[in-house]
């Protein structure tokens, strides 16, 4: 059971904070809570790992076709937008939309950080200003992942399963067995990100919910709000190795 | 507003042992800002290394494709990035050293996986019938040499996958 | 008040109970709800037991088929399901999480001083997902069970079986997560709530193997959950990485599912050897020989055993090359088990033997386990492996280390921490008996394993009329299975008939040392009325006895027990 503590008045810093009955102080707590989430993302990163081992094991043997595959992710013509952004260029090899996701999340790993900081000082306007706009950052993400990036694969049928079945235009030289694994890994990883995006916006609208209704457990506490951060800090690191790995094969 | 390196207190309770303080760094915005401005230079540099196919060269031995070159230099800035993320958005640079030992012990415990390297390349296959002349798909090409086969042909023409 | 006169024979003056995390509460919401790890060691031992029973009833399956050569009892097809069920159900719902999430959660907050774990809450969750885990693995199993072996290789799991494996995949992923729980959580406790004086060193070994096997847990776990996601999502969605027609590698699988099934094995051993370490010490009354070596050869297994897995795939098609160095890898960590073994060896040299079940259980561990681990050594080899894999000599040499290994451990730490959990003592004289009983069964069964397997019997067969030379070595396994099978239900029994007629437990019945036996039996919900202060080394028995000389015993068992 928690215990609520109450310090003695230093100035106009007199806070209550959580000490829960099995901590002896307050750094103890902090800290095994920080340790604890970082063991988690120990798990993460094993999960993920997993699957970079296989993604390199199969582009080693497959090189080739892996990127002549990885081309049809940079090949944006088709779409209204980014095609005559690329065809500008001239570059046929440049991610535009991976490049833009790659920015957003860049950013919304640094409003988090704002937000955490936001957080040790206590400012619940900054709070519920930064992990809003880290939830925005994250959910254009998804959006443009989940309507400009992963649709056109499903209709040039380049979506693992039955429905296989590219053209040789979409492929780009790659034989479609080394592209059917390509494209499986890509819907496996990058799936399994945005997945857990989802879930990191889950967790930080709850904790905005929590921040708003000015709960003792995130406002006296910055910790909480610290490991969300770590979350999602994580996330962005996974992305930052997606990225290269799938958008930027070189051949 | 916070200026330069604040410190943050929370009490607790004044039980057994004495009262103790918790202090914490309160870091300025500028060091984050700045971690994001270097994160998207990076970004770029990636980005444009990309673009450029660079040329093999030949070692007397081996030859360094020049693919593994924009490997190497996607993988080092990827590494450099993550570094920066690691370091100052998740804040490693300043923790105690249990942290550090656990963030470290992750990516130890990942690169343990890399062994499954060993067996994919010291596989060699035997001659089968139909398939000679084919290396095996599990030996490394280069680019190069599987760029010689030109367009894809379906199994029926070619014997092969 | 005057104080009652002490009767003969009892051991504790008549008095109140007193408060304890047993009967602090008795409500279904404070047991279901609870925080304290001690209530959700014992929901643990519930529920494992329970697999255990279940796990237990398809081995006898697997035993009675395979009296006879034709496998009249069942059809090849319900005994493929028969033996993927006991793999299963025993590996992840029992022996995984057996001795870790019982008397790890019971006794490594009061081994080291603390009023509880770290994360109280993700406690109770882990035993939830556990139960989530272990639900969807028997809606598997009663829905038709799955035939691809507890191993799932594909291609077969993944595009070919048409059994449950699906739900029972899923039930395994979360099965997963209730350990990486139950690890995360003793890693930090562990690192951050020592009691003052607690240092490292003076840690008991249990804590150290604790330690060792949630760090096992932690990074292994994950690397299954996301292969079996994979097979799952190759099932499900064609997403296809394992399927040769789609260019993948089915080999890949395997690398992946040994990468945590090797480790695992070590996640159910260590833990096991924590156990057999305090009983030694305690046991014996001496210090652990050689302390140091016993404590990091915990963590050089837990290291090393991430990086032996390809030796369950010498045949596989794995490269020659990676054979020869996962073999040599293989040898090395017998290294550190055989370290454990001698210095547990040497702590009996002078010291005072007592031998009561606990003790029985664990010079019982050292010899099964000492077999496995040898016989475990042909297996390394890559030239003898080619031989023995897929026989019956497999089966036998992991049964030994399982359960002549990690079973027994489970056995003797229920039976010497039972007065602690429970403030009553069993029967000894039973409890001795069923070990000898459990290790003649245990004997009798899997010894002629190796037997069968050297001739050529292969795994996951139900049939061997082409060989019925074989009969007599099975119809003794089965015999030995008969005998074990009763001394591994007897404890039921005579344990829980203990709470009601046993004897009131003190706090420190068998004279050992830990700070465990410092508190009463049963522990008050807090383990300590205060938060103890460190001064002793650790197994320090000669300390100890100082103690009590200066200090007279209120509760000092005789050696005997009550007997």
């Amino acid at each position: 059971m928690a215990s609520i503590a109450h310090g003695h008045g230093h100035g106009h810093d007199d806070m209550v904070v959580h000490v829960h009955h099995q901590f002896e102080n307050i750094d103890q707590q902090n800290e095994s809570y920080l340790v604890g989430m970082w063991c988690f993302l120990v798990t993460e990163i094993m999960f993920f790992g997993a699957l970079f081992l296989m993604y390199t094991i199969y582009r080693m043997n497959y090189q080739n076709d892996f990127y002549g595959a990885h081309l049809e992710l940079s090949q944006t013509a088709s779409t209204p937008i980014a095609g005559p952004l690329v065809q500008m260029t001239g570059l046929k090899e440049f991610p535009v939309w991976g490049s833009i996701n790659t920015t957003l999340l860049l950013i919304s790993s640094f409003t988090m950080v704002m937000a955490v900081r936001a957080a040790q000082l206590r400012k619940k306007a900054d709070v519920m200003k930064f992990l809003g706009a880290t939830n925005v950052l994250a959910a254009m993400f998804l959006v443009i992942k989940f309507s400009q990036e992963w649709p056109p694969k499903w209709a040039h049928k380049m979506v693992p399963g039955a429905n296989f079945g590219p053209e040789a235009s979409h492929l780009h030289g790659a034989s479609p067995r080394a592209a059917e694994i390509f494209y499986s890994l890509y819907f496996a990883m990058t799936g399994l990100h945005a997945i857990h995006i989802i879930a990191g916006i889950g967790v930080i609208t709850a904790l905005m919910v929590l921040w708003r209704k000015g709960a003792k457990s995130v406002t006296e506490d910055y910790v909480p709000t610290e490991m969300v951060g770590l979350y999602w800090h994580f996330v962005d690191l996974v992305w930052i190795f997606l990225f290269p790995l799938f958008y930027l094969i070189p051949g | 507003m916070a200026h330069g390196h604040a410190h943050g207190h929370l009490h607790h309770r004044s039980g057994p042992p004495s009262v103790q303080e918790s202090t914490f760094h309160v870091h300025p915005p500028k060091m984050y800002f700045l971690t994001l401005v270097a994160l998207v230079i990076l970004m770029t540099a990636t980005v444009v290394f990309a673009q450029f196919h660079f040329p093999d060269i030949s070692l007397g031995i081996a030859t360094l494709h020049g693919t593994m070159i924009n490997n190497l230099i996607a993988m080092a800035i990827a590494t450099a990035k993550a570094l920066l993320v690691l370091n100052f958005f998740m804040g490693t640079k300043f923790a105690t050293k249990l942290t550090k030992f656990w963030a470290l012990a992750g990516f130890v415990g990942f690169s343990l996986m890399f062994l499954v390297y060993g067996d994919y390349t010291t596989r060699r296959y035997e001659p089968v019938p139909r398939w000679s002349g084919d290396p095996g798909s599990s030996l490394r090409r280069s680019i190069k040499e599987s760029r010689q086969e030109t367009d894809f042909k379906p199994y029926e023409e070619t014997g092969r996958f | 008040m005057s104080a009652p006169a002490i009767g003969a024979g009892e051991l504790l003056p008549p008095q109140e109970e007193k408060k304890n995390y047993l009967n602090v509460e008795h409500t279904v919401r404070s047991w279901l709800l609870t925080g304290d790890h001690k209530r959700i060691a014992i929901l643990y031992l519930f529920s494992v037991s329970l697999f255990f029973m279940i796990g237990g009833i398809f081995a006898s399956l697997i035993r009675l088929e395979l009296i006879s050569p034709s496998g009249v009892l069942l059809e090849s097809e319900t005994y493929n399901k028969i033996f993927s069920a006991h793999g299963i159900v025993m590996i992840f719902l029992f022996l995984v999480p057996s001795i870790p999430a019982v008397f790890g959660n019971f006794f490594l907050p009061i081994m080291i001083g603390a009023r509880d774990l770290a994360f109280p809450r993700m406690n109770l969750m882990s035993w939830y997902v556990y139960w989530l885990g272990g639900l969807l693995i028997s809606s598997g199993l009663i829905l038709g069970g799955v035939d691809t072996g507890w191993t799932f290789y594909t291609p077969y799991s993944s595009l070919y079986s048409n059994t449950q494996v699906s739900l029972v995949i899923i039930g395994i992923f979360f099965a997963g997560f209730s350990s990486i729980m139950t690890g995360l959580n003793f890693i930090v406790t562990i690192h951050k709530m020592r009691a003052p004086g607690m240092t490292w060193f003076r840690l008991p070994l249990f804590v150290w193997s604790m330690y060792a096997t949630s760090v096992v847990m932690l990074l292994g776990t994950p690397v299954i959950a996301i292969t079996l996601l994979l097979v799952f999502a190759e099932r499900t969605l064609h997403l296809g990485v394992f399927s040769p027609e789609l260019g993948g590698d089915p080999v890949l699988f395997q690398h992946m599912f040994w990468f945590y099934s090797h480790p695992a094995v070590y996640i159910m051993i260590l833990p096991s050897f924590g156990v057999i370490s305090e009983l030694m010490a305690n046991f014996c009354r001496k210090r652990v020989f050689g302390y140091h070596f016993v404590a990091f050869s915990s963590l050089a297994i837990a290291g090393l055993g991430f990086l032996v897995w390809g030796h369950h795939m010498f045949v596989s098609s794995q490269s020659m090359y990676q054979g020869v160095v996962f073999s040599l890898v293989s040898f090395l960590v017998a290294v550190p088990s055989a370290v454990k073994v001698f210095n547990w060896t040497a702590t009996m040299y002078k010291g005072t033997i007592r031998l009561q079940t606990p003790m029985i259980y664990a010079l019982g561990f050292i010899g099964l386990f000492t077999v496995g681990g040898l016989t475990g050594l042909f297996l390394a080899c890559l030239g003898t492996d080619v031989h023995l894999t897929a026989t019956y000599f497999v089966v036998a040499h992991f049964h030994y280390v399982m359960v002549g290994g990690s079973m027994m451990g489970f056995l003797g730490a229920l039976h010497y921490w039972w007065p602690k959990m429970t403030g009553r003592m069993f029967n000894d004289t039973f409890g001795k008996f069923n070990a000898m009983l459990v290790f003649i069964g245990f004997n009798l069964t899997f010894f002629p394993q190796f037997i069968l397997g050297f001739m050529g019997m292969p795994r996951r067969y139900h049939y061997y009329y082409i060989a019925p030379e074989f009969m007599p070595y099975h119809i003794m396994s089965s015999a030995g299975a008969s005998a074990l099978a009763v001394g591994l239900i007897a404890p039921a029994f005579y344990l829980i008939s203990s709470l009601r007629h046993g004897h009131k437990a003190g706090a420190n019945p068998w004279g050992a040392h830990g700070l465990e036996w410092e508190t009463s039996s049963p522990p008050i919900p807090t383990n300590f009325e205060e938060t103890p202060i460190v001064t002793d080394e650790v197994y320090d028995f000669s300390a100890m006895d100082e103690y009590e000389h200066r200090h007279g015993s209120d509760e000092m068992a005789p050696a005997g027990g009550h007997n």
